[in-house]
């Protein structure tokens, strides 16, 4: 069975988007979808700079524009962004990671961790999965597998909850802002995104081994 | 007693006599102390802080040392090393440091932490300096200037270089710079 991984999102307990990381270029079968986006990132790209970069707290509504700002960010930082990559794919996932929010929060999510139940949808010939703790904390994936693949994603999952783990144990890392004496707000979520080298290659480093097995 | 020995006692007072602590639970404890002091304080003056709460601690821990191993007066500087090394970090901290660099005259000494309970998952901030003025663990020799200070033995203790700022190894220097007689208080006899 070779499934692989697509993309990795980490989300906060009050849906702030935490990471996001993309491993697999993703071959379209599905070219009218590709299109329409394209339009959007015609128009859009003209001035993607100038928007401003931080994402509001009701996540459900922030626009294209943020979206694609922030992957102006994100693309600068990933090393695995070969020229077949586009931030097509990174807006899709964006929008998967965000379709998978609303299923967190539905009734019909079950919430215990059964290693059977983590799939959340299909769309596009990607299918999702998610995992979350009672501390808010999710992870979304998407993969390509063709069945339901819950319980052997269920130990990859553990990993990159426990990698998060180890990023937040630090005491030095802080998640939510506190003013520091000279009255800034810093820390680890400026922008809501982990910033962290290390943790970020820990996660590309458990994927990408998980997709070479 | 020999350095074998040193470590059989060692490895029994661990086992059987020590009352343990989950390992995150001290390990967050201790990073929060540092990072709320970091919060107050600049970072030259966290290491002073440091450095004195591990010198209370050391004054009393001493005691405890002794009830535990019911160990009697070292022989040498040599011998304390030893002691140190191998059944003082041994009991409180469960990891061996090696003992390294002694100077010509006997008088110094390098401990080479290669684990370091402190600062798991610890990264030192990126910004302000951290990585050049800060001392994370400098409690440890707050420690032990504080023991050694119980046994009449006026030690400095000072870290040379450490992990968590990019350096290859942990490394703590002890310098002895007198002993200390024992004065008599004034107004007795």
């Amino acid at each position: 069975m070779s499934s692989k991984i697509y993309f990795v999102s980490l989300i906060s307990k009050d849906n702030r988007p935490l990471y996001i990381q993309h491993f697999f270029p993703y071959e379209s079968l599905d070219n009218s979808i590709d299109r329409q986006i394209d339009e959007e990132t015609g128009v859009e790209s003209e001035n993607p700079v100038d928007k401003k970069k931080s994402v509001s707290e009701d996540d459900e509504t922030s626009t294209v524009q943020d979206y694609l700002a922030k992957q102006e960010g994100i693309e600068n930082d990933l090393s695995l962004l070969d020229g077949k990559s586009s931030s097509n794919e990174l807006l899709k996932y964006n929008f998967l990671s965000h379709m998978a929010l609303d299923i967190f929060e539905s009734p019909f999510y079950d919430s215990e961790e059964n290693t059977n139940k983590n799939l959340l949808f299909i769309q596009d010939g990607i299918a999702v999965y998610g995992y979350a703790t009672s501390t808010g904390f999710k992870v979304v994936l998407g993969s390509s597998a063709k069945e339901n693949i819950s319980d052997v994603l269920y130990p990859l999952f553990r990993q990159i909850h426990r990698t998060y783990i180890k990023l937040i144990s630090n005491p030095f890392y802080q998640q939510y802002q506190l003013e520091d004496k000279t009255g800034n707000k810093n820390g680890g979520l400026d922008e809501g995104g982990i910033d962290n080298l290390k943790f970020s290659e820990s996660i590309k480093r458990i994927v990408t081994d998980w997709n070479s097995s | 007693m020999s350095s074998k020995s040193y470590k059989s006692l060692s490895d029994d007072i661990w086992k059987n006599r020590v009352d343990k602590i989950n390992s995150e639970v001290f390990t967050l404890t201790y990073g929060s102390i540092v990072a709320q002091l970091c919060r107050d304080f600049t970072y030259a003056e966290v290491n002073t802080q440091l450095e004195k709460m591990g010198y209370n601690i050391g004054l009393r821990l001493v005691e405890e040392f002794f009830a535990k191993t019911g160990l009697g007066r070292c022989t040498s500087f040599k011998d304390t090393s030893e002691v140190i090394s191998k059944i003082g970090f041994k009991m409180f901290l469960n990891i061996t440091p090696t003992v390294t660099n002694w100077s010509g005259d006997g008088k110094q000494f390098s401990l080479i932490l290669d684990d370091n309970p402190l600062t798991d998952f610890v990264e030192l901030p990126e910004d302000n300096n951290a990585a050049n003025e800060l001392w994370y663990s400098n409690v440890l020799c707050g420690v032990l200037r504080g023991c050694l200070e119980m046994v009449q033995l006026d030690c400095d203790v000072y870290f040379v270089s450490d992990v968590l700022r990019g350096d290859p190894i942990t490394e703590m220097r002890l310098k002895l710079n007198k002993f200390l007689k024992d004065e008599v208080p004034a107004g007795e006899e």
